[in-house]
């Protein structure tokens, strides 16, 4: 089966028939229409890339920052209270 | 039995100078800055797209849809457009064979080819002497086990009566490939419709 039919074409189109279908000012609203949607879309494509670049050097930059020393174990306040407590404890010798 | 498919693409033949060409791809440039300028060639180009697009899809107002779409695609990529020495139309016709192509491969439909009666009757009228007669229908059956390549050069050769330079850049292959394309289609159609004067 061939992937297509021939058809022997009895309809004839005149001049003004075609002339019907021309319009040229529609298509060129289309086009500035299409340029426009085409420049809006740029330019979120770019503020999108930029975006991303920016969370990725974000990323990047944290990644590569010398790790800082873990802090001292903080010495809570009842730790203190007891070591002053102790240091004014007498000391009983057996 | 003798096919002059020569003759036929004498008198379809709308091949236009260089000059012209020159000129025409200088209203492209003009173009590409103002958009109104394209009008030019939209107006001496509508009716020559609308004919080759209803050829394949034989539905006026599709037809319609698509010549519009064909002219607002090339308004589009006016700046890609480079001179090959080829009338702009070959460029428009290229433009709008993909979209027929584009259109059938979401209709999921057969791909028509409508040819008037009057260049099927071209044919006839060349073998008038012979002895058997060759009606429409058995052109259209031999023209049918064709292969597709074969019936497009044919198409743009002898029905739309393009140079082999501008079949070949619709087509998007080289001129030499072009011209043995279509001397195969010519040879294939010629042995086709001799089995019957036999």
């Amino acid at each position: 089966m061939t992937r297509f039919d021939i058809r022997v074409r009895r309809k004839q189109f005149t001049q003004s028939r075609i002339e019907r279908h021309k319009n040229y000012q529609s298509l060129l609203n289309k086009h500035y229409e299409q340029s426009k949607r085409k420049t809006r879309g740029t330019m979120v494509l770019v503020f999108v890339l930029i975006l991303i670049i920016a969370i990725v050097l974000a990323f990047f930059n944290e990644s590569q920052k010398p790790e800082t020393p873990a802090p001292d174990e903080p010495v809570s306040e009842l730790k203190i209270e007891k070591t002053i407590k102790t240091s004014n404890q007498k000391v009983y010798r057996l | 039995m003798m096919i002059d498919f020569n003759t036929k693409v004498i008198e379809t033949s709308r091949h236009i100078s260089e000059e012209e060409i020159l000129r025409e791809y200088e209203t492209v440039k003009k173009a590409v800055k103002d958009p109104a300028k394209f009008q030019v060639l939209y107006d001496r180009y509508f009716t020559v797209i609308f004919n080759f697009i209803y050829r394949k899809i034989d539905d006026e107002d599709i037809t319609a849809d698509l010549t519009s779409q064909t002219f607002l695609k090339a308004l589009g990529s006016l700046k890609k457009y480079k001179y090959k020495g080829v009338p702009f139309s070959a460029w428009l016709y290229r433009i709008a064979s993909n979209e027929v192509n584009k259109h059938y491969r979401i209709v999921k439909k057969k791909l028509v080819y409508s040819f008037d009666e009057s260049e099927f009757e071209h044919l006839i009228e060349q073998n008038k002497e012979d002895a058997v007669e060759i009606d429409i229908d058995y052109i259209i059956r031999q023209m049918q086990t064709m292969c597709e390549t074969d019936i497009e050069v044919l198409e743009l050769r002898f029905f739309e009566g393009k140079s082999f330079a501008e079949v070949a850049f619709i087509l998007d292959i080289t001129e030499a490939n072009a011209k043995m394309r279509t001397y195969r289609a010519v040879d294939k159609l010629k042995k086709l419709l001799e089995r019957r004067t036999r």
